[in-house]
């Protein structure tokens, strides 16, 4: 098994940066985690409770394990803080180093997990040092260098607020526009989403409330009508030490080998069937990397590898157990709705039998409230997802006319 | 080393799962709570679906009563600098009706056991908050064990799950300085009784003033601590930045604190007295709803209820912001009014603030939790009375400029999860207590306006004592319902939030 290595494409480091100390030349096209991943540095914090290494794991803001000290300020997401010229980068929440942390002892020393509500109670002299201690160990990061001045927020009124660009909103909004409708797009990840991300939706005495944030603050969009198309999210998969540096979701692991050219070892795991699965496999192989596909029916029992992924043990069906060794794993589970930002706005949710909930909407994307409307794979809605956006966009012209301004 | 983690985030395992659910937390919102999974950065995005799924293989829920917990903006951590750009004024409150309780109301009606209540009890409590909890607990505790508590949702549903965890003496009228006291000697020994931590950490209370009437107020209020026992300080702006070194004193008159006041962790003490009740023989019932009472020539009779009717012989009002309602049943008028009240709490952050920080001309407060948070909340003058659980932008908005006046070192904190809880308010600030002009039988525990957590273990240990035969604490007199008939008011003035 070998290091991360850069693959045909990768940026050229053209800028260092200071990594606890030490200088690292990185591309200034990377983010801080790709460019530390690059370097072979797994580990980029360390777990709240149990002090356990933690890595790049979803690429999206979407977990905790990549949260670093990043140009003076505390728990910013490494895997899409940009690098710069000079930028400061350290882990926290360790001790003496994250790359060494003495309190991983406390994960050794309760292997079955630490209750907190039970632990010590009520015994004297123990549990006023437990209070004190705890107090000290508790929290992630440490106040920033410097203040932070107010943004100050600006307001949009549309006439639509498409949130999720990918492709039921893309689909929706190109059919509003075409219709004539007024509709603001809102995703972090693309142009038609003018590089927002929507953080909240709520309902005051005038309506729809959606508050986005870009890079310089927050803006407050005032639509008519909302529709949500947010998507669906990877998973992790629950086996022992399935937190470890080196498992990835399925869309981290293309955006490291397609986007940012990085092959995170020379021995993958694809774990999970259908397309994801093949393609991840399929891109993996191309970059030159072994890949070792594990289908549903074939458990992973535990991690290897105590700082990072270096292998897994699989049980087979018939019942006999495997070792396999390798350094990083795509986790190609079923993909599970981003509902929440349409459960705030009140739609209603339905559990989904392959795990997960979406927002529950009738044929015409309609949900439990009149102005709120849902397409794709964020809501239990049958059909293309494109098809969906179109048909849903539909409705939503047509409500908008009755819902008042 | 072989943890299966399903919530990385706040390091919740499998194996914290499964103990959950062997101890009785049977529902997403109490196994959120009790083992933390769905509370850190993520806020449930890479958990969630793992929690639900164990929930109904383990058969701890059938199908149809798995529901996601709430979402709560915001959706990813956003700094407080970024909320406080908000001109609050743009982004008015809500309407006194929040769809989000119809949809607590059907999620709960969803989750109610299908068996049925007992036909009969001594005592029925309505509210499985900490006061009727507490309650029941010290009456089994006396011996009194045909004890039934009813609860609408889940057990930390009302204000007890949503309140801050602010524990202070720093009160302005005898009796509320009398049961603070006691109350925190209970909350100390807490864990020696009931075997759960409840993190009491006596960091101290700072009120700030700003302008000279608020100054003067807080002056008067600490000659009258002194009176009484407590060791509140007036302390300069300047001393108060010694208190709290990254405070801003350009807009600060004068403080007044007091070091032996602090704060908790709300949920263990819930679930603690609720664990004593049913270890000492009393019976707990979450997700049952009081639908009417019978009131038969002047006396309670029973409670009928969505499981089923219980005849009692005492029916007490424990049901916080929902006890009028509750009262209205058995056709008596409260004066109390539910009232909202927004909470927020931002990513953990290594211990920067000693004292829970309160400004009292505006009525915001924070404290850093044990767990690292910056957790506080504001009033709104201008938030319509109702019983509301939704949260607003325009909350946040106020909150954020609050708190980064007098803290702007504080601007980079990023808010993580909102909330709402409601106040039980009263005509003069003091609570409800004792019997009901008209219905023997039905007692009043209710009226607290945001403070009754504090109060909760002390007030139940005096009124489980008279239940159960001993002396009658004059609080049953001073606050009685009939007071507001006989034009009596016992005004507390010192109510922040």
């Amino acid at each position: 098994v070998v290091d991360p290595c850069a693959l045909p494409g990768a940026p050229e480091p053209d800028a260092t940066i200071d990594f606890e100390g030490r200088e690292v030349r990185v591309s200034s096209r990377d983010t801080v985690g790709v460019a530390l991943l690059r370097q072979g540095e797994w580990i980029l914090s360390r777990s709240v409770k149990y002090h356990r290494p933690r890595g790049l794991f979803c690429l999206d803001q979407g977990c905790a394990g990549c949260l670093m000290r990043i140009g003076g300020e505390p728990n910013q997401f490494a895997c899409t803080s940009p690098c710069r010229d000079g930028l400061a980068v350290s882990r926290q929440n360790a001790f003496p180093s994250a790359g060494r942390d003495v309190l991983r002892a406390i994960d050794w020393a309760y292997p079955g997990g630490l209750n907190h509500h039970e632990m010590f109670a009520g015994v004297p002299v123990a549990e006023t040092v437990m209070a004190k201690v705890a107090r000290q160990l508790a929290g992630f990061g440490e106040l920033p260098d410097a203040n932070k001045s107010i943004a100050k927020a600006t307001v949009q009124t549309t006439s639509v607020c498409v949130l999720g660009m990918g492709r039921a909103g893309a689909a929706a909004r190109a059919r509003l526009v075409e219709r004539g409708v007024d509709a603001a797009g809102i995703d972090r990840t693309t142009e038609a989403g003018s590089g927002r991300e929507a953080v909240g939706v709520y309902r005051d005495g005038s309506g729809l409330a959606v508050v986005a944030r870009g890079e310089g603050g927050l803006s407050v969009v005032r639509p008519r009508a909302l529709l949500v198309c947010t998507g669906s999210r990877d998973q992790t998969l629950c086996f022992a030490g399935n937190d470890r540096p080196g498992v990835f979701t399925a869309w981290a692991m293309l955006q490291l080998i397609e986007r940012h050219r990085v092959l995170p070892s020379n021995r993958l795991l694809v774990a999970g069937d259908g397309p994801t699965a093949a393609k991840v496999a399929r891109v993996g192989r191309e970059a030159g990397a072994e890949v070792r596909v594990v289908e549903s029916g074939v458990s992973i029992v535990r991690a290897r590898g105590s700082r990072h992924l270096q292998g897994l043990d699989l049980l087979h069906p018939d019942g006999h157990t495997e070792v396999w060794t390798g350094g990083a794993m795509a986790a190609c589970g079923p993909r599970v709705p981003v509902f929440e930002l349409g459960a705030e706005a009140g739609a209603g949710t339905v559990p989904r039998p392959a795990g997960g909930f979406a927002l529950a909407v009738d044929p015409n994307g309609g949900t439990r409230v009149a102005d709120v409307f849902a397409a794709g794979s964020c809501s239990d809605g049958a059909g293309d997802s494109t098809e969906q956006g179109r048909r849903v966009a539909d409705a939503v012209a047509h409500a908008t006319t009755r819902i008042a301004p | 080393m072989t943890k299966t983690v399903v919530c990385p985030c706040e390091d919740v395992t499998a194996h914290d799962l499964e103990e959950a659910v062997r101890l009785g937390y049977r529902d997403v919102e109490s196994v959120k709570r009790y083992t933390g999974f769905g509370t850190g950065f993520c806020q449930g995005k890479a958990c969630l679906t793992h929690v639900a799924s164990y929930m109904a293989e383990s058969g701890a829920v059938t199908p149809e009563q798995i529901a996601p917990f709430t979402a709560r903006p915001p959706f990813r951590p956003t700094e407080l600098a970024f909320y406080a750009g908000i001109d609050p004024d743009s982004v008015m409150g809500l309407p006194g009706t929040a769809p989000g309780l119809e949809d607590e109301g059907l999620a709960f009606h969803a989750l109610r056991p299908k068996t049925p209540i007992p036909e009969r009890c001594r005592v029925a409590i309505v509210g499985g908050g900490i006061m009727g909890l507490a309650l029941a607990y010290n009456l089994c505790k006396r011996g009194q064990r045909d004890v039934v508590v009813l609860e609408a949702g889940y057990l930390c549903n009302g204000a007890s799950g949503r309140n801050g965890g602010g524990i202070r003496a720093q009160w302005n009228t005898v009796t509320n300085i009398r049961l603070a006291k006691r109350g925190m000697q209970l909350f100390e020994g807490f864990a020696r009784e009931l075997g759960l931590n409840v993190w009491f950490r006596r960091g101290g209370y700072l009120f700030l003033a700003r302008n000279a009437e608020t100054a003067a107020r807080l002056e008067r209020s600490a000659e009258f601590h002194l009176l009484h026992g407590l060791r509140t300080q007036i302390v300069t702006p300047d001393a108060a930045r010694d208190l709290v070194p990254e405070l801003d004193t350009r807009h600060i008159a004068t403080g007044a604190f007091n070091p032996d006041d602090g704060v908790i962790f709300p949920w263990p003490l819930v679930w603690g007295y609720a664990r004593g009740v049913e270890k000492l023989g009393g019976q707990v019932h979450a997700f049952t709803r009081v639908e009417g009472i019978d009131v038969e020539a002047g006396r309670v009779r029973a409670v009928n209820t969505d499981r089923g009717r219980m005849c009692c012989d005492v029916l007490v009002n424990a049901a916080g912001a929902w006890s009028p309602r509750l009262a209205a049943l058995a056709g008596v008028t409260l004066p109390n009014v539910p009232q909202r009240h927004e909470i927020c709490s931002t990513e953990p952050q290594k211990p920067f603030l000693g004292p829970l920080v309160s400004v009292l001309d505006e009525g915001v407060y924070f404290s850093q939790s044990m767990r690292g948070e910056l957790v506080g909340g504001m009033g709104d003058p201008r938030d319509p009375p109702g019983l509301n659980h939704a949260s607003s932008l325009r909350f946040l908005a106020r909150y954020s400029q609050a708190v980064l006046r007098i803290l702007p070192r504080l601007g980079s904190l990023k808010v993580v999860r909102q909330w709402a809880g409601c106040y039980d308010v009263t005509p003069d600030n003091s609570p409800v207590l004792g019997e009901t002009p008209g219905v023997a039988g039905f007692l009043q525990m209710s009226g607290f306006v945001g403070h009754g957590f504090m109060m909760a273990p002390a007030v139940a240990e005096l009124l489980a004592e008279w239940m159960a035969g001993g002396e009658k604490d004059e609080i049953f007199d001073r606050f009685s319902l009939s007071r507001f008939a006989e034009g009596r008011m016992e005004r507390e003035d010192f109510i922040i939030g």
